[in-house]
């Protein structure tokens, strides 16, 4: 029993039993230790890698519920052409209207696109309606950026469907990929089809006078007109309207199935207009700072004024070794990775991404200290340069402001979160006075400040944005208690290149 | 106290060097406490490599309430109870029959042994007998603890105690009676 003597003596002999245990046992416990860790910050890891990816499926997402929006109004059109059609009776006599083409450049586009376009001519019902309006800019015939109304010339009746489709060419027809089609395949000719795109107009259109017309800015940034004139244009006028403002226009009519050729339409993809990805390469040169104010001096090892609290806070004076820590000079880095933007308004995009960070700082050391325990450590002194390794995962999230119109330049400015993959770095003891490797006086997780200004190249093949870009860390890179207000901050030349580019 | 607060907040912060010192602090003793539960040096080994990683692991449950040394032998104890659960070699040890080879003793002879000749003659008890004298003699578990840690009834751990602590003691009879240790072969 526990309270007798026998029990007593057993276990006071028992604590006394100590044995040294084998070398292997503590590299081993260490090694499952370091594996948990690892486990954990891949724990940690994973919110993030889910926000990422929560972020690319909804702007995924985003774009194709753009896309069905038009499809939607796509195919109301359509049905209020077939019911108008309808309406119109049969046996009439249909045509095929040549769509006018601006330039040479939209009559390429339309032959390579191969889009037929057709309009009913003896239906004024579809055809004094069928007009298109891109992006509301200027009005009237002869204006290519606008309006073209495709009729038979003898109807003068007041149109009722909406049925449109490419009937008016973008101003860049390069830009909006308005399908259009010549009319030719293989040679022959091929009956040109009304097709719906990009804009619709609602019964009662008018393209005589815009200030007839109701604008709603469609999901695409494209206009939907509806007319609020119950007649203006007759079909001639339309007609003249269409010629006139085109001097390319192909005068080719064809009879055809319209329904048959509106489901040849070809829809541009949302997703190529408004998503941009890329390689995001960054190289320069990464500092220690004191914080903003010591951006521009140089930093120590160890904070004199965070030295003596800790020494005046308890440890023992006597243990403090005189000796002079290196200086933190400034090293080379770099950064690497991949980047999706979208395009937020005109001149406005936001920006994601996910890149290998290195940066280095260097110190000057004396000769390595043989220990044993399982640490490496440098006497302070001059012998040798030692170079900091920090190796940061970072998601960085920017946005762009493209400083004009037509301006190539642009500003842009973020945060990103940073986690610390690795790091050789050594730190100062200043009560042995000798430099350590120990990371777990890094904090691990660093969120950055990020700032730069771009200069767009190659807009038409491979746009490259390039330009300086700043990242200061807002976290202390050290532990504050210990080391103060430490922050990297890096600066380099940063290079972004598109590869999808942005069709604005 | 204070030092071994300093020494558990850094280890919780994950510093090397602390959770080094920590291991090197208790590491010998608690080798002392595996080897008594276990047959081999090696056994013994690989309980305390398991059980550390437990302490590192869990060491933020720890309250400060009691002494880390105590703390960290329970985990020591538990650790070693699953491993011998754990591994077949020791299944025999571990089904407590109620056939008794041995007699029961009341005495409380004086302990001359020295604390490794002890700890072997404990590590020689027949099956079962070694794991409740050491959680009840040395560890201080009741035998209703014992029960449930082991899943055994109360009595059962009872009438094996005292049986085992009868072998042992006619064991350090007979070595302090001779003043030889042929009849205990030591591993």
């Amino acid at each position: 029993m526990p309270g007798n003597d026998f029990e007593k003596q057993v276990q006071q002999k028992m604590d006394e039993l100590n044995f040294v245990p084998s070398a292997a046992v503590w590299p081993e416990v260490e090694k499952q230790i370091a594996g948990r860790r690892k486990r954990r910050v891949l724990f940690l890891w994973l919110p993030f890698l889910l926000l990422l990816l929560g972020g690319a499926a909804w702007i995924y997402n985003g774009s194709v519920s753009i896309n069905e929006s038009k499809k939607q109004i796509k195919n109301k059109a359509v049905v209020t052409a077939s019911e108008n059609r309808d309406k119109a009776g049969n046996g009439h006599k249909k045509t095929t209207q040549p769509l006018p083409l601006n330039d040479d450049k939209d009559k390429q586009d339309a032959t390579e696109n191969n889009i037929p376009v057709v309009v009913d001519k003896s239906n004024s019902a579809i055809a004094a309606n069928t007009h298109f309006i891109h992006k509301s800019k200027g009005t009237g015939t002869g204006n290519k950026k606008n309006v073209v109304a495709s009729n038979n010339s003898n109807n003068d009746k007041p149109g009722r469907a909406a049925v449109i489709k490419d009937s008016v060419y973008p101003e860049k027809s390069s830009k909006e990929k308005f399908a259009v089609r010549s009319g030719k395949r293989n040679g022959n000719k091929v009956p040109a089809a009304e097709t719906v795109d990009e804009a619709v107009v609602s019964p009662g259109a008018s393209t005589k006078n815009e200030n007839n017309t109701t604008h709603h800015k469609n999901l695409d940034d494209k206009i939907i007109i509806e007319p609020t004139a119950t007649d203006s244009i007759t079909a001639e006028n339309s007609l003249v309207a269409a010629k006139s403002g085109t001097k390319d226009s192909i005068n080719n009519p064809h009879k055809t199935d319209t329904a048959k050729a509106i489901t040849k339409f070809k829809f541009p993809g949302k997703i190529k207009k408004n998503l941009e990805w890329g390689i995001s390469i960054t190289a320069g040169m990464s500092k220690m700072s004191n914080g903003f104010s010591g951006l521009f001096s140089v930093a120590r090892s160890y904070d004199p004024n965070m030295f003596l609290s800790s020494v005046n806070n308890g440890a023992p004076a006597n243990s403090v070794t005189s000796g002079k820590p290196s200086d933190i000079k400034a090293g080379f880095a770099y950064a690497a990775g991949i980047f999706v933007s979208r395009q937020m308004g005109k001149h406005v995009k936001i920006m994601a991404g996910l890149n290998y960070n290195y940066y280095t700082t260097s110190i000057q050391t004396g000769a390595k200290i043989d220990s044993n325990k399982a640490l490496i450590q440098f006497s302070t002194g001059t012998l040798s340069k030692y170079t900091n390794h920090f190796h940061f995962i970072e998601l960085p999230v920017t946005v762009e402001k493209q400083l004009g119109k037509t301006s190539r330049f642009s500003v842009n400015a973020g945060l990103a979160f940073l986690l610390l993959a690795g790091s050789n770095a050594l730190q100062y003891d200043a009560h042995t006075n000798v430099y350590v490797k120990d990371n777990s006086y890094i904090n691990k997780a660093q969120v950055s400040l990020l700032a730069g200004f771009n200069y767009r190249l190659f807009q038409k093949t491979i746009p490259v944005e390039i330009g300086p870009q700043f990242n200061y860390e807002l976290s202390n890179i050290y532990k504050k208690e210990i080391y103060g207000s430490r922050h990297l901050f890096v600066t380099g030349i940063n290079a972004k290149v598109f590869f999808h580019k942005n069709k604005q | 106290m204070t030092d071994n607060n300093k020494l558990i907040r850094d280890c919780l912060h994950g510093k090397p060097a602390a959770q080094r010192t920590l291991y090197e602090q208790f590491a010998p003793s608690m080798l002392g406490v595996c080897y008594r539960y276990t047959k081999s040096m090696h056994d013994a080994e690989d309980v305390l490599q398991e059980a550390f990683v437990k302490v590192f692991t869990y060491l933020k449950q720890y309250e400060g309430k009691g002494e880390l040394g105590a703390w960290i032998r329970r985990i020591m104890v538990t650790t070693a109870i699953n491993y011998l659960k754990r591994h077949s070699r020791y299944q025999a040890d571990l089904s407590f029959s109620d056939i008794s080879m041995h007699p029961v003793s009341s005495e409380n002879p004086a302990v001359r042994a020295d604390a490794k000749d002890l700890a072997d003659l404990i590590r020689q008890l027949p099956p079962g007998y070694q794991t409740i004298f050491n959680l009840h003699a040395i560890e201080g578990y009741t035998h209703v603890e014992i029960g449930k840690i082991l899943g055994i009834n109360e009595g059962t751990s009872r009438s094996q105690y005292a049986r085992a602590r009868a072998l042992l003691i006619s064991w350090l009879d007979k070595q302090s009676g001779s003043q030889k240790k042929t009849s205990y072969a030591r591993k």
